[in-house]
């Protein structure tokens, strides 16, 4: 097979235009009577065809098979292309109109010769007129207006070799003053039926039925000898119609109509922009084998598995070949088409695809010889690739293999949520299949999900124990968790472990140290408390999100780096099921009691706030403004003080399972400074931000300061400035994602070529050598903490 | 990189009084983990990078602000301090974060009033005309004169510089232009006046002096790096802008790279966001390679690339479409977007070898 291996660009020329087209187009009418395709008119059957049933006049090949081709119309009067016109002025500022030959002889552009302004034509002597240029396709030459003739004949006399001084090396120039108008094929522009059955054309079609109306008109006036002006109106007509039918929106011009005002969609807008050929056709490509449902969690299944409904196993279909070996396995598959694990079609040696019905499976499982290939029914264990938009990065495309469901959902372990950011309030999922060997291969080995546990961006692992599983651990190893034996055994139930319980009372540490592969580990919890690991023994600590949790899991980390992705994600899915069945045999919950601190401390923390609201209003400086807003800071000091140890929220926060001390403390204390734009709020009415307050009043609270908690409730005008600070976020959110969106495509485009080449150098596109050593000590964050090594790592 | 990690592993050691075949050991391990840890042929590290640093950046905040409790001048911070800074704006009011060479606060307050901008409108109390004498009466300030540490006759020296078509004189705390024969010519005079600097570096709207770890320094609003570098008494070697462009016309371009990657990494800090530095000095590194620094924009990166196609599907698409055929340019599919338009398998990853054996 002819494989591309460059392309090039250049101008067409008129006699190869005639050379490509098939056929001429004289005539302005698409339809006969008879509603058949009038012969050389805009939608003459030669030029491709669109509707099926029929096989091409022009290369005999069915709809599909035929390209289309392209017809041609040879313009009465030479009309500028009006993308090429400034290209021309250039040219015509920079030669001498009589001869012309360029104006300064030694002048290594079109731009420098232009712009010396010559006089005289240093070859003929001739004078030099100034020209100016009307966008978009008309010169004038010192007051008279230039025909597009007369441009022709001017670009014909340039020689070639001050044309390759100009640089104007796509072909001659004289071609950008179009005599023969190339006509796209009707496969380019189909007509479509309407459920009326009126037949509806393409934007391209109309305005190709203007410019032959016009070229025909020309034609009969010119033959009639009609009056000058008459003639020009006529011209310029062709020009305007030409002009519009490659771009539409070319300023100084009106842009050319459909009859229901809507502007036509032509030739340069079909390229460019997001909906463009080459945004959308190009550079994004539609699939089959793909599914999309919405996704909801199973903790059962491994973080690198999907659960995939039934109806979607038996649609999504995987070619196997038919080899000696499993033709038996293959004739079954085929006879239970229609049931699950059954097939859908089967392709012959030579090419061709059966259906397999309930009729013909029988005949075709009989048929098959080695060298079929059957497409069957996805299984457990095929692997497949699982995706959520927005894919901002690649973690969002991750390999999975397929667990079969009779179930309508996706299904996803919780775990594996974190690099698709995906959670479960109806969001939905894509899955595609891979159909050939390679790809299989890719998936298997390079997008497993196990091998990607740890992330590129910071070399700490994306994939860990989130909110409840964290709780889990941290109760889990606590010094005071204790166990039976049956206990034990009932805990570890789901696990894959294989240990003797050879002890008649456990401790949670114990319990835990099942799961630890042989290493050693020191380390700290979130809260600062050291954590010991011995030859895979908790000798010391609990275990907290810093340990195991998603985005950061020091121990995680380590054990991937280790033993690996497989054990690591081993490691997460034992301690996900051991924290589930533990929490199910105790109650963990968060209520209004958990923000409970002695009355004698609210009043504290309430004369702590007073008293800077109090220092403002007597002295309103930045700096008091300031030592205000601090006084959260203050409150949650005196909370961690005062709060019950084992409050749950109190837990939750710090061992980072979820929210933060801050949060309880606007809860439990008070609320601070709502901001808008980073500024406390001062906009609003006339030298006040709420009627409830006096003119030019300087108190904090007339100024958006909430002093109470959620707990206790706000008052109105508290309300009101939180809700307009949490607007700000939302309004925020909605722009922020436009912007950095933006920011990634002018990245991705402009590093995409950035690639470690042989010899380990970065090199870009052109081979030039942007990083000697890539990302300046070879060692890839990817695989290696922040491309740090360190004895740690390895004791 | 790796002679780091061994003399890390010699200091342990000693330490920890290892054996020899103890040490032997985990220099084996190490040296396996840093030859593993290398990167692979065909990695696609651009995209990567892409990847780090404009996925965390849709978590970034939009506002422009000033964190409470920390004083100093307010700067750009978050995604458009980022897209600032990719984007090389010019004309960017810098911020000069100025280190002295003696550490104290009337230092500060001296340099700082040395190098602050002061017109002569900060020092007058009133400007009068006088129609019967033809004659402008402006009257000074010498308590804001005091503060400036200047004098009445240094004063004006410095009108008498600038100021030449009308003959000036003092008188106490009064100046004197004379020979100003219609309002409208007063007018512009007036304006003159107003507007004339007579003190600092101009340019500078704005100082404040902040002690940060012990430290006293100056923060200036509105560059001119150029002349604040070359006042005497500041610590030349570490006093910096946040101006890209100044200190790549100042500096240089390796200073320019330098400033660009820690300008990134500071908004990316300040927000919280996590992303391995080493992509910064990648990123940065590719603007800077061609000896300039050019912009991750269309006028910037994107004009750079040989392959039109890729170019095109960026944007401008007609435009570049047009010029690429006027100056016959050949496309020779060795990006990855260009492979990926014309159907083949670009040369990244997987794709740079071929399989023998065609599955």
């Amino acid at each position: 097979m002819a494989v591309v291996d460059s392309l090039e660009f250049s101008l067409l020329s008129p006699s190869y235009i005639k050379k490509l087209s098939g056929v001429k187009i004289t005539r302005a009418e698409l339809y006969d009577a008879d509603g058949y395709a009038v012969e050389h008119g805009v939608v003459d059957p030669r030029m491709g065809i669109v509707d099926p049933g029929i096989t091409c006049r022009t290369c005999g090949q069915r709809v599909g098979d035929c390209m289309g081709h392209f017809g041609r119309i040879e313009l009465v009067k030479p009309t500028m292309h009006p993308i090429l016109a400034p290209k021309l002025y250039l040219l015509m500022q920079a030669t001498c109109k009589s001869c012309g030959k360029i104006l300064v002889p030694e002048a290594k552009s079109a731009k420098e010769a232009a712009k010396k302004n010559v006089v005289k034509c240093p070859y003929c002597g001739a004078k030099k007129k100034k020209i100016k240029f009307v966008k978009p396709t008309t010169f004038v030459e010192g007051g008279e207006e230039l025909t597009a003739e007369e441009v022709r004949e001017w670009m014909e006399k340039i020689p070639d070799e001050d044309l390759k001084k100009m640089k104007f090396r796509g072909g001659r120039p004289e071609w950008a003053v179009l005599t023969i108008l190339p006509v796209p094929p009707m496969t380019m522009r189909p007509s479509i039926i309407l459920e009326t059955g009126e037949r509806s054309e393409d934007d391209l079609t109309h305005k190709i039925v203007d410019i032959v109306r016009i070229n025909e008109r020309l034609k009969r006036i010119l033959e009639i000898g009609a009056p000058d002006f008459l003639i020009c109106d006529i011209i310029e007509l062709l020009q305007y119609h030409i002009a519009t039918f490659i771009k539409n929106d070319l300023s100084n011009i009106p842009p050319a109509r459909h009859r229901s005002g809507r502007p036509l969609k032509t030739l340069a807008q079909r390229i460019v922009g997001k909906g463009g050929r080459f945004r959308y056709n190009l550079t994004g490509k539609r699939v089959n084998f793909s599914a999309r449902s919405v996704i909801s969690p199973d903790n059962f299944i491994s973080i690198n598995e999907v659960g995939i409904p039934k109806i979607i196993a038996k649609t999504l279909t995987i070619p196997e070949k038919v080899t000696e070996d499993n033709l038996e396995e293959m004739q079954k598959t085929i006879l239970n088409a229609g049931e699950y694990p059954g097939a859908n079609y089967v392709i012959r040696v030579d090419g061709l695809r059966k259906k397999i019905t309930e009729e013909t499976k029988e005949m075709i499982s009989q048929e098959i010889i080695p060298n079929y290939t059957v497409e069957r029914h996805l299984k457990d264990g095929d692997w497949v690739i699982f995706n959520r938009q927005p894919s901002l990065h690649r973690m969002s495309m991750l390999g999975h293999r397929a667990r079969i469901f009779d179930d309508r959902t996706f299904k996803l372990h919780l775990s594996v949520t974190t690099p698709y950011n995906a959670d479960f309030d109806g969001d939905e999922m894509n899955l595609h299949v891979p159909q050939t060997e390679e790809a299989r291969a890719e998936t298997k080995h390079l997008m497993n999900v196990n091998n990607h546990i740890r992330t590129p961006r910071y070399g700490l692992p994306i994939i860990g124990l989130k909110q409840d599983h964290i709780i889990g651990t941290y109760f889990l190893t606590r010094s005071d968790t204790k166990f039976t034996k049956k206990e034990v055994a009932n805990l570890l139930i789901h696990t894959d472990l294989d240990v003797d319980l050879n002890k008649e009372n456990y401790t949670g540490k114990e319990i835990f140290s099942m799961l630890i592969p042989k290493m050693n580990f020191k380390g700290k919890t979130a809260t600062g408390k050291e954590v010991l690991i011995e030859d895979g023994v908790l000798k010391k600590g609990f275990v907290d999100e810093k340990l195991v949790g998603d985005e950061k899991g020091e121990l995680l980390n380590k054990i991937e780096l280790l033993y690996g992705g497989d054990e690591a994600a081993r490691f997460v899915e034992n301690t996900v099921k051991l924290c589930l069945m533990f929490m199910s045999t105790d109650s963990y919950t968060i209520s209004l009691r958990d923000y409970d601190i002695p009355e004698k401390v609210v009043k504290q923390i309430n004369r702590m706030i007073t008293s800077k609201i109090n220092a403002y209003k007597k002295n309103p400086t930045e700096e008091k403004q300031i030592e205000l807003e601090q006084v959260i800071k203050d409150v949650e000091k005196v909370i961690k003080e005062n709060l019950s140890k084992e409050s749950s929220a109190r837990i939750a926060a710090e061992t980072g399972a979820r929210g933060s001390l801050i949060s309880v403390s606007q809860i439990i204390g008070c609320v601070g400074q709502e901001k808008l734009k980073g500024e406390k709020i001062t906009r609003g009415y006339y030298k006040r931000t709420l009627p409830h307050f006096k003119e030019n009043e300087i108190t904090p609270e007339a100024y958006g300061f909430v002093k109470n908690g959620y707990r206790k409730g706000i008052s109105p005008t508290e309300f009101f400035f939180d809700a307009m600070h949490g607007r700000e976020g939302l309004s925020d959110t909605a722009l922020k994602t436009k912007q950095s969106g933006y920011l990634e495509r002018r990245l991705a485009n402009s590093l995409h070529d950035l690639i470690v080449k042989k010899g380990g150098t970065l090199r870009n596109e052109g081979g030039q050598i942007v990083q000697f050593t890539p990302m300046e000590n070879n060692l890839d964050p990817y695989k290696v903490n922040r491309g740090r090594i360190s004895i740690e790592d390895v004791l | 990189m790796t002679e780091k990690i061994y003399e890390e592993l010699e200091e342990y050691s000693k330490k920890h009084k290892l054996s020899s075949e103890k040490k032997k050991e985990l220099k084996k391990k190490l040296k396996n983990l840093v030859d593993k840890s290398g990167f692979e042929t065909g990695e696609a590290l651009g995209i990567v990078t892409t990847q780090s640093i404009s996925e965390p950046a849709t978590q970034m905040t939009m506002r422009t602000f000033h964190i409470a409790g920390s004083a100093g001048i307010q700067m750009t911070l978050g995604l458009p301090r980022l897209i600032e800074l990719f984007d090389l704006r010019k004309n960017i009011e810098g911020v000069s974060t100025i280190y002295l060479q003696e550490n104290s606060k009337e230092f500060a307050e001296k340099i700082a009033l040395e190098i602050s901008e002061s017109d002569l409108g900060n020092v007058i109390k009133k400007i009068d005309y006088d129609v019967s004498n033809i004659q402008v009466e402006v009257e000074l300030s010498k308590k804001d004169l005091d503060k400036l540490d200047l004098d009445y006759d240094k004063i004006l020296e410095i009108v008498k510089k600038y100021v030449k078509k009308y003959p000036s004189s003092r008188e106490g705390n009064k100046l004197y232009f004379d020979s100003v024969k219609i309002y409208s010519e007063f007018r512009i005079l007036k304006e003159k006046l107003l507007n004339l600097h007579i003190k600092g570096v101009k340019g500078v709207r704005e100082t404040v002096i902040l002690n940060r770890d012990e430290e006293w320094v100056i923060q200036a609003r509105g560059g001119n790096f150029k002349k604040i570098i070359s006042i005497e008494g500041i610590d030349t070697t570490r006093t910096i802008t946040t101006s890209v462009e100044e200190i790549a016309s100042v500096l240089g371009i390796e200073a320019a790279r330098e400033a660009l990657e820690s300008e990134i990494k500071g908004t990316l800090d300040e927000q919280g966001v996590d992303v391995d530095t080493r992509y910064l000095g990648l990123v940065t590194d590719a603007m800077a390679v061609n000896g300039e620094l050019e912009a991750i924009s269309r006028y910037g990166m994107m004009r750079k690339k040989r392959s039109p196609l890729a170019r095109m599907n960026f944007e401008e698409t007609i435009k570049i479409l047009f010029n690429s055929a006027v100056l016959n340019r050949k496309d020779t599919l060795n990006t990855l977007m260009a492979n990926l338009m014309i159907g083949r398998i670009s040369h990244a990853g997987t794709g740079t070898v071929k399989l023998r054996w065609k599955l």
